[in-house]
């Protein structure tokens, strides 16, 4: 039986729901391997479609006020579609509004002298304010992507970005831990796409930090990346350390002290490895918030960071190969303390 | 897992205002919205072993790396083989069908493509990049067989289809579109593939093998319905459409009457919406523009919706699988 419909009839049975609300929890919601095959289809309909119309519209009118005008009519358009309640004009919609919003963006630059910060900030602003408007969930999910790609982008130094990336983390990792207490708000729906935009952005900042030497050398004064490289990775520690510290709080004291030694531990020796910290902070917390999908997206952003580890080329393979070697060791002493723990209890 | 899928349910429910704050507090009495001590503990054990593997593994490709240049090559499959023999002997002692085998059989099967690897660089015998994979797929098929672990099919699946991608490849950009037979043969083989995961998996699997399953069948289609489309157009990949349409017409009956998969089913729908698409594009071609491009728009819009409606009624019925 599925999850919703077994979930819904424990609820009405349990008296917690009625029968006209178990009907409604019990409407399957469209599965994702749907939603995404209707969004390609969906996204082809409306490329099909803005060619055919606005194409024209645009490279006839060349005016900046016909693409602030089209651009706005298009993201009315698109609040239309989303309150229909087709999966596939849902879909459109989002379409339709990345067009619009592309179009506004576009109608900034050009109208202000192609200045390209100041498209980058009014696209982030735009995207921020259609957060509250009835677009769809993959609308503000792609959306806010977009609009948090551009605000990086504006960083132009190694040092607020490591410091950006890890405050940025750090709100992640509240929210999911508290995700019981913002479940129920009116805005939780918004709250979500933002946090699940953020965190795998996070995680794609903690990505590039861990590679910083090799991937921005070219582009940032070289003790500015030593100096991000070290926020990274202390920062990352902390992160980890706490969220085991909060996670573990009504743990035993002996068992608490066990936890935090070993991930303190682990801190220690894969401290140039401040991708792999973060990722597995994002892992217990995602655990703790009983998201799977997101657990196993921070497993793999833990394998990715470990394959990334391969090329810090600032350290030795030896040196990286026996701190490997070393964690490794500390995580079988956790494992054989874990069982012994576990024969106590039975 | 299941308990952590539910409280899962239960917060998308909350966030979508389908339950409020008070009947999400009384849902947790019956249904925990944080992981339990067995959870945690379950957890632990598995990220604890899987880690470990994972550090000690990469810590030994590391110190190989590193001392790579100034080995003697002797050495270098001596060390190499070593680690497939320690990971294999492990896996015999630890109990049958456990966690530690299965860690240990993948660790076998990891460390032998790395050992053919190294034969093939040290002796440099000529052989085709496809021809390394595909050893190596033939070479750890008992160990997968053992293993009864989804992630040891897994591996052995990207092999296989890695070989074969290779296998099939030219060097020449728009390689698909220069040939039909490339296509074809990689059509046919997945078609192998899905059989013996539709056939054969189930009984040599405990686990749910579901996901294979979908993973053959996403394997298949590409490359037949990318096929087919070309065939619409050109002639030469003619013999693409009518394995198209004599294939996703047996895969439909089945998967629609005899043994139910809405995912496959989905699949096949919309790759027969966008084979139709593609005809009526040809169909249309000489006429103007804005014309075809709304026809088809509308053609598209049209036929997804429906097939997505279609689905839902379907997903409500109590016999579907996905």
């Amino acid at each position: 039986m599925p999850r919703n419909l077994s979930l819904a009839s424990a609820l009405k049975q349990a008296g917690i729901i009625d029968q006209a609300q178990a009907l409604k929890l019990q409407q399957n919601d469209t599965p994702w391997w749907l939603q995404v095959i209707l969004g390609i289809a969906a996204w082809i309909a409306s490329i099909l479609i803005l060619i055919a119309f606005i194409g024209p519209i645009i490279a006839l009118a060349e005016n900046d006020s016909v693409c602030f005008v089209v651009g706005a009519l298009l993201l009315g358009a698109a609040c239309w579609l989303a309150m229909q309640r087709q999966d596939f004009l849902q879909q459109m919609s989002t379409a339709v509004a990345l067009a619009g919003q592309g179009l506004l963006v576009y109608a900034i630059y050009s109208a202000f002298n192609s200045d390209d910060e100041l498209a980058r900030y009014g696209c982030a602003l735009i995207s921020a304010v259609l957060l509250f408007s009835p677009l769809t969930q993959l609308h503000q999910r792609v959306s806010l992507s977009i609009g948090l790609v551009c605000l990086i982008s504006l960083l132009n130094s190694s040092l607020w970005l490591a410091l950006g990336s890890n405050l940025l983390a750090l709100g992640c990792l509240v929210l999911w831990c508290s995700r019981p207490k913002w479940a129920t708000l009116a805005m939780a729906s918004r709250i979500k796409s933002v946090l699940e935009v953020v965190t795998l952005a996070t995680l794609w900042l903690a990505l590039h930090g861990q590679g910083i030497f090799y991937v921005d050398d070219y582009y940032w004064p070289a003790d500015h990346l030593y100096m991000a490289s070290t926020l990274y990775s202390a920062l990352g520690a902390i992160l980890l350390l706490s969220t085991v510290f909060w996670l573990s709080r009504f743990a035993t004291v002996p068992s608490r002290l066990l936890l935090l030694s070993v991930t303190a531990a682990l801190c220690v020796l894969l401290y140039p490895a401040s991708g792999l910290l973060i990722s597995a902070a994002f892992m217990l917390a995602c655990f703790y918030a009983c998201s799977i999908r997101w657990y196993a997206l921070s497993l793999l952003s833990v394998l990715v960071a470990l394959s990334q580890f391969y090329y810090s080329m600032h350290l030795s393979l030896f040196y990286k190969s026996g701190l490997l070697a070393l964690s490794g060791g500390v995580l079988l002493v956790g494992l054989a303390l874990l069982q012994r723990y576990q024969k106590r209890l039975l | 897992m299941d308990r952590l899928e539910n409280a899962n349910q239960l917060f998308s429910w909350a966030e979508q205002q389908k339950l409020n704050s008070l009947q999400l507090q009384q849902a947790s009495e019956h249904v925990p919205l944080q992981p339990t001590i067995d959870d945690w503990l379950a957890h632990a054990n598995r990220v604890l072993l899987f880690g470990s593997v994972l550090l000690l593994s990469s810590a030994v490709i590391f110190f190989f790396a590193y001392n790579w240049p100034l080995m003697h090559y002797f050495s270098k499959l001596s060390l190499a083989a070593a680690a497939v023999v320690v990971s294999g002997t492990v896996a015999i002692f630890c109990p049958v069908h456990s966690q530690w085998q299965r860690a240990a059989l993948l660790g076998c099967s990891l460390f032998t493509g790395a050992l053919l690897a190294l034969i093939g660089q040290t002796y440099q015998t000529g052989a085709d990049v496809w021809q390394l994979f595909a050893s190596w797929a033939v070479l750890i098929t008992p160990l997968v067989l053992l293993s009864k672990s989804r992630g040891s099919y897994l591996l052995w699946f990207c092999l296989l289809e890695l070989a074969l991608w290779l296998y099939v490849e030219t060097n020449q950009m728009f390689w698909l579109l220069e040939r039909a037979e490339p296509l074809l043969q990689m059509a046919l083989a997945n078609l192998l593939l899905h059989l013996f995961c539709l056939l054969a998996l189930p009984k040599m699997l405990p686990s749910n093998t579901k996901p294979l399953l979908w993973l053959s069948a996403v394997a298949l289609l590409i490359p037949l319905t990318f096929g087919a489309m070309v065939g619409v157009w050109d002639n030469q990949y003619q013999a693409n459409l009518v394995c198209y349409l004599f294939i996703a017409a047996a895969l439909a009956f089945w998967y629609f009457r005899m043994q139910r998969d809405l995912f496959i089913f989905a699949l096949l729908l919309f790759s027969a919406i966008g084979l139709a698409t593609a005809a009526l594009a040809r169909l249309l071609e000489t006429d103007d523009f804005f014309f075809i491009a709304n026809l088809l728009a509308v053609f598209v819009i049209g036929s997804s919706a429906s097939a997505a409606v279609w689905l839902k009624k379907l997903m409500q019925e109590p016999n579907h699988a996905a």
